[in-house]
């Protein structure tokens, strides 16, 4: 704690020392290097998020989907009450595989997929566009749940937004959902991850 | 020497460790009595007597037995009671009249407590108690149902059923949760 | 000389233990779990928060529910296995649910009750009036062997951080599990939660 009684007072304040100066140059690099690993360490950054089509399997950590051919419609295909309305209305259908470890639902899928109508290029928002998700089985559209390891087909319906023309190709990115600690705690949570593909998909009716 | 400076350091120990949980623990607690409603400040009513809590008196007017009023109702579960609780709030001051009004609303959770410390909430069915004009929680409605102020000194009187087991009933007393300035008015029957 | 391999050696080992300490610290997840009340088929285990008891389990193909006049409505389709378990609850001192009824196999997978339905598990609990019901769950069949039921109160795990917990062994041994899926039967029909 002290300094030794013998050392002269001022023997502290000569020119720096070399090895005090290549430990703090290492002690540096190690910091940067510290930080970088974990997020990725130095390797150059991903390339482009890969294009695919309809029919053609995107694997994330917590969803593998599939999606089909995007239909649009006239009819709500799944109306929450009673007879289906008219309107103008996308419908994107997949199929799922909850690869995750826990029972998602069709909200946390929907937040993993961003349409973008053409022509127009609008995109359509998972809260004010869609109307509908669920799980398609005994015709009935009162299942939400995707459980792990158990594939399912699922619907999503948005409404074309007025002052749009029909569409007949919809752009869908789909991102990923990870597994990790949070921002606000060391506690994991599912989190937004990276873009996982691009489908460019043709619109039927 | 040494000995006697280490007792110091050990002595600042002693002070500073509690600070530093304090520290990190008190700011937590009012976020804690907010969300749960519990803590606060409190005020007991004694059997027959009222209880003021900032500005706003209350009283338990009385606790009666239900039954389910029509005749082809859901039953009651096995070995239950109902018990139909009137209480009373009065505010005192013109502060307390506008909390009645305040934005989002006043805020009060009702709730039976029996000896042995269980807790009931008030029952959503509206067939177990007679019909009356009395509210079911602390607000006053006007025409469009819009909150309003209670004016000081008028009385709200609120009713509720709860559906207790039998052995409960007996040893009732009001429990009143209040938000946002977290508060509980405990009525002794 | 000595005295700097004194303090050589000294932060050497404090650094090793260091090291050990980090190692044997449970992970996060683990320190931060509800605390969980273990138990079994037949026995009430009592949580500081509920009690619940395991009846029985049963698995089928389809599940069926009753409507209010007490008649079995459509058969309800899984691609794995349904799984009901019939279970007696009560809430011990204030209302709550079981919203985080899960069935975890063996692989760690954790099946959230199925939200077809009001189940036991979305049903109000109140002190002193215990609910008989099923638990609904959906799971692969291959996954069935060595599955446990592990009940919260809610569906979001971070609102049970160190709260109650039951933890259940279903007794699914792997020739148990095999056998109740040889004799599954097609079929089982579900009626609506009743307080006892």
């Amino acid at each position: 704690m002290t300094a030794p009684e013998s050392s002269p007072a001022g023997a502290r304040r000569g020119p720096l020392r070399p090895w005090i100066i290549v430990t703090a140059v290492l002690f540096a690099l190690g910091t940067v290097l510290a930080l970088a690993w974990p997020a990725g360490g130095l390797r150059e950054q991903r390339d482009e998020v890969p294009h695919r089509k309809a029919g053609q399997t995107t694997t994330g950590h917590r969803f593998a989907i599939k999606p089909y051919k995007p239909r649009y419609v006239t009819k709500d295909p799944g109306p929450a009450l009673g007879d289906p309305k008219p309107g103008r209305f996308l419908v994107l259908e997949f199929d799922v595989r909850n690869v995750g470890h826990d029972t998602a639902s069709v909200t946390h899928l929907a937040e993993d997929l961003s349409p973008v109508l053409s022509p127009g290029g609008r995109a359509l928002d998972r809260f004010k566009d869609r109307t509908a998700g669920f799980v398609v089985r005994d015709a009935h559209t009162d299942r939400d749940q995707l459980q792990p390891g158990l594939p399912e087909r699922v619907m999503m319906v948005y409404t074309v937004p007025a002052g749009l023309p029909d569409p007949t190709n919809v752009t869908l990115t789909f991102r990923d959902h990870v597994y990790q600690a949070g921002f606000q705690t060391d506690l994991p949570e599912w989190l937004p991850g990276e873009n996982l593909a691009v489908y460019d998909l043709v619109v039927g009716r | 020497m040494t000995w006697r400076k280490n007792l110091w350091y050990g002595l600042a120990l002693l002070i500073l460790l509690p600070v530093a949980i304090g520290a990190r623990v008190l700011p937590w607690r009012e976020r804690y009595e907010n969300l749960t409603g519990k803590g606060g400040r409190e005020a007991v009513a004694a059997p027959g007597r009222t209880a003021t809590l900032n500005g706003l008196e209350w009283r338990l007017e009385g606790v009666t037995e239900g039954r389910v009023q029509e005749k082809f109702a859901r039953p009651l579960p096995p070995r239950t009671r109902v018990a139909v609780v009137v209480t009373s709030v009065r505010p005192l001051t013109a502060a307390a009249s506008r909390w009645f009004a305040q934005d989002g609303g006043a805020q009060c959770k009702f709730a039976v407590v029996d000896r042995a410390g269980r807790r009931w909430e008030p029952s959503f069915r509206s067939d177990l108690a007679p019909k009356t004009d009395h509210a079911a929680s602390c607000f006053r409605l006007d025409a469009e149902y819009k909150l309003q102020p209670v004016p000081v000194g008028q009385k709200l009187t609120i009713q509720n059923a709860y559906v207790v087991p039998a052995d409960a009933f007996p040893t009732l007393r009001v429990e009143v949760r209040l938000r946002p300035d977290p508060g509980t008015v405990r009525l002794l029957r | 000389m000595r005295r700097a391999l004194l303090g050589l050696l000294t932060g050497a080992l404090l650094l090793a233990a260091i090291a050990g300490v980090h190692r044997a610290m449970p992970d996060i997840t683990r320190r931060y779990a509800p605390i969980a009340t273990d138990g079994e088929i037949g026995r009430e285990v009592d949580t500081t928060a509920f009690r619940l008891r395991v009846d029985r389990m049963q698995v089928a193909r389809t599940v069926r529910f009753t409507d209010d006049l007490n008649l079995p409505g459509p058969a309800r389709t899984t691609r794995g296995v349904w799984v009901v378990v019939w279970a007696t609850a009560a809430a011990t001192t204030e209302a709550l649910q079981l919203q985080g009824a899960r069935l975890v196999t063996a692989d760690g997978s954790a099946y959230l009750a199925a939200s077809l339905r009001d189940t036991l598990d979305k049903a109000d609990l109140q002190p002193g009036i215990p609910a008989y019901g099923a638990l609904l769950f959906e799971i692969p069949a291959d996954r069935l062997a060595g599955a446990r039921l592990a009940v919260t109160p809610h569906s979001v795990a971070g609102l049970d951080l160190l709260g109650p917990a039951a933890d259940i062994d279903l007794g699914l041994s792997d020739a148990y599990a095999a056998r109740l899926l040889r004799e599954i039967p097609p079929s089982l029909t579900l009626r609506e939660v009743r307080t006892l």
